[in-house]
């Protein structure tokens, strides 16, 4: 007989014991699973975000908050464009313009991290390098005044198609490219020429950014410098400054994971250990008779490490079931995209390593908190336990 | 195992201030396969006795020498090994694991020397067959009457082929016809698989099957006949 039969046995025969301390364990594994996805989730787009605009300057309004690079609201004269194209080491600027409250007309639910972006349709393919689209689609037209490409996001949420036309904020516009990529924010993006951007958010002759490409001898920092200096309403951020502006966030992030986690592992610890020493206690006068017929003291002890192990299993993998399903809840409530939409995607909101990752530690924290039960366990003394005649 | 001896074994527990002396000075010898019983009142130390001689419990004084070996210069993991491959155990209250139906009780012991599965098998259901519990091969603890559960018990002390068995009154929880099926029992062990039995007791039927009688009182052992 295996000594993991005997433990399922054990656990078995304590059904609303065990049931509850699984419970506690998967309750705080699904936490851990949901809130540890979500953040890493955000975490991990603005990340993604850092892959635009790679060795470029973004000058942005001086008093806008700025997230990777992209600012939240903030607008700037498009005449800056000519400002900077004047200066000694720039080699091209990029007017952009980047909202994040737009709403699709006819699609009502839109909430704001649907993002528009507005950008000279040349220039499209050297600022959004990454940007592929779904074949039979192209890139709008120069000054086209009616034509947009979507976001692949969007476009299965709503059933877009190239060719599809779409309603925003009363204009027309027709969809002559899907995008697809890695990259989360191209994927929820609705881009357009700069002008019909403009015209459709109402900012005429207005940016909210610039993208400026240094010459290749340039020192970026030395330029960006100069550029904050000559136009004193803007600030110029190098690769280098967005991403010191960006690691605070993602290190509280995860600073705050490393928090729950633990928090949440130690409890399950402490849940655990107070399971194993009312087990042990209970069970005193069966690990008395182990011992008395020879049972090894490692056996004892593997005996109960097993099955506090084996809580961590189960309760681990439920919780990992049910925190990936709440990462995909919570998700969908944060984006008001359908659920559906992201079973597809479940292993890149939830990745099989987080997974495996916290399914371990579960069982290594299950394990950790039957030490002492099981340390207990072996210092059993069979001729006091065993008495019956006194 | 030939031969288990014990010279001047003491085993005293401190009770508040006072002293009780639970096993005094005793002189024991086994060296065949004989039938062994131990009677005394409640308290005069039968089961501390049993629980040295079986090296459950370590003396206060005096020596235990299995095969002429002094057992306090073994270490406690060759104490089990002992208990396991050479010793069975047989307590009143049975001490069945709860959870196990009674096969996997009798496996227990074989699956701690790491027997392989068939083989265990086989001979929990051959042991359980001989105390008449074909049966009963999976039915747990709670499904059996006390004399079943003896008879799992006794098969369990049987698992290993031990050269002895302690018994600690194994018909004190038994009604008389079920006690003198467990006596019968044992001593059918003790003829057939000449394995040496020794039974604390108070059971007359018990003492009269005996080969040697040893009586004890306030922690002697005195030898009857």
């Amino acid at each position: 007989m295996r000594l993991v039969t005997m433990c399922f046995k054990n656990l078995n025969h304590r059904k609303l014991r065990t049931s509850l301390c699984i419970f506690g364990v998967a309750t705080a594994i699904c936490f851990i699973v949901a809130v540890g996805a979500t953040t890493s989730r955000y975490a991990a787009i603005m990340t993604e975000m850092s892959m635009l605009f790679r060795e470029e300057i973004v000058v942005v309004s001086k008093n806008v908050i700025v997230i990777q690079g992209f600012p939240i609201g903030g607008v700037i004269p498009q005449s800056v464009v000519d400002d900077i194209k004047g200066m000694n080491g720039v080699e091209k600027v990029v007017p952009m313009l980047f909202n994040l409250e737009f709403k699709l007309g006819e699609v009502s639910n839109i909430i704001p991290i649907n993002v528009t972006i507005g950008l000279p349709a040349e220039e499209l393919p050297t600022i959004l390098g990454s940007i592929s689209l779904r074949p039979g689609g192209r890139l709008p037209s120069e000054n086209s005044t009616h034509e947009a490409i979507v976001g692949c996001s969007i476009a299965d949420q709503y059933g877009i198609s190239s060719g599809s036309n779409i309603t925003l904020k009363g204009r027309e516009l027709t969809v002559c490219g899907i995008i697809e990529g890695p990259i989360a924010l191209l994927q929820r993006s609705i881009i357009m020429n700069l002008e019909l951007a403009q015209e459709i958010l109402k900012y005429p002759m207005q940016i909210n950014m610039a993208i400026v490409k240094p010459e290749s001898n340039v020192a970026h920092e030395e330029l960006a410098g100069r550029i904050e200096q000559q136009i004193s309403y803007v600030k110029a951020l190098t690769e280098n400054k967005r991403n010191n502006l960006t690691e605070p966030i993602l290190e509280a992030i995860e600073n705050l994971n490393m928090a729950i986690q633990g928090v949440l592992l130690f409890l399950s610890i402490i849940l655990v250990t107070i399971l194993g020493m009312i087990n042990v206690s209970e069970r005193r006068r069966d690990f008395a008779t182990l011992d008395a017929i020879g049972a090894p003291l490692g056996y004892i002890f593997r005996f109960v490490l097993l099955e506090t192990s084996l809580i961590g299993v189960l309760g681990g993998a439920i919780g990992i079931v049910f925190g990936s399903l709440t990462a995909l809840i919570l998700a969908s409530f944060y984006t008001t995209i359908p659920l559906a939409q992201f079973f597809p995607s479940i292993f890149d909101i939830v990745p099989p390593v987080y997974m495996f990752e916290i399914f371990i530690a579960a069982v290594a924290a299950c394990c950790v908190g039957g030490i002492i039960p099981a340390i207990n366990a072996t210092r059993t003394r069979i001729a006091e336990t065993l008495r019956t005649e006194y | 195992m030939r031969e288990i001896k014990t010279v001047d074994l003491t085993k005293t527990y401190k009770v508040g201030s006072s002293v009780i002396t639970a096993v005094d000075k005793v002189n024991f010898e086994v060296n065949e396969a004989k039938f062994i019983t131990i009677i005394g009142p409640s308290g005069s130390g039968k089961t501390t006795l049993l629980n040295l001689i079986g090296l459950n419990d370590h003396p206060t004084s005096g020596k235990i020498f299995i095969d002429n070996v002094d057992s306090s210069l073994l270490p406690n993991h060759e104490h089990r090994k002992i208990r396991l491959l050479r010793m069975g155990f047989v307590f009143q209250t049975f001490n069945l694991l709860p959870t196990l139906n009674a096969i996997e009780n009798v496996e227990l012991p074989m699956a701690l020397v790491g027997k392989p599965q068939k083989e265990q098998r086989e001979k929990a259901v051959r042991l359980l067959e001989t105390v008449g519990l074909e049966k009963r091969l999976h039915h747990r603890p709670k499904e059996l009457s006390i004399g079943e559960m003896q008879r799992v018990a006794i098969a369990r002390a049987l698992a290993n082929d031990p050269e002895i068995i302690i018994a600690d009154e194994p018909t004190g929880e038994l009604d008389s016809k079920t006690a003198q099926e467990i006596i019968s029992l044992l001593f059918e062990v003790n003829r057939k698989e000449k394995t040496a039995v020794i039974v604390a007791t108070h059971d007359e039927k018990i003492v009269k099957l005996a080969d040697t009688i040893y009586t004890i009182q306030d922690g002697k052992l005195r030898l009857e006949g």
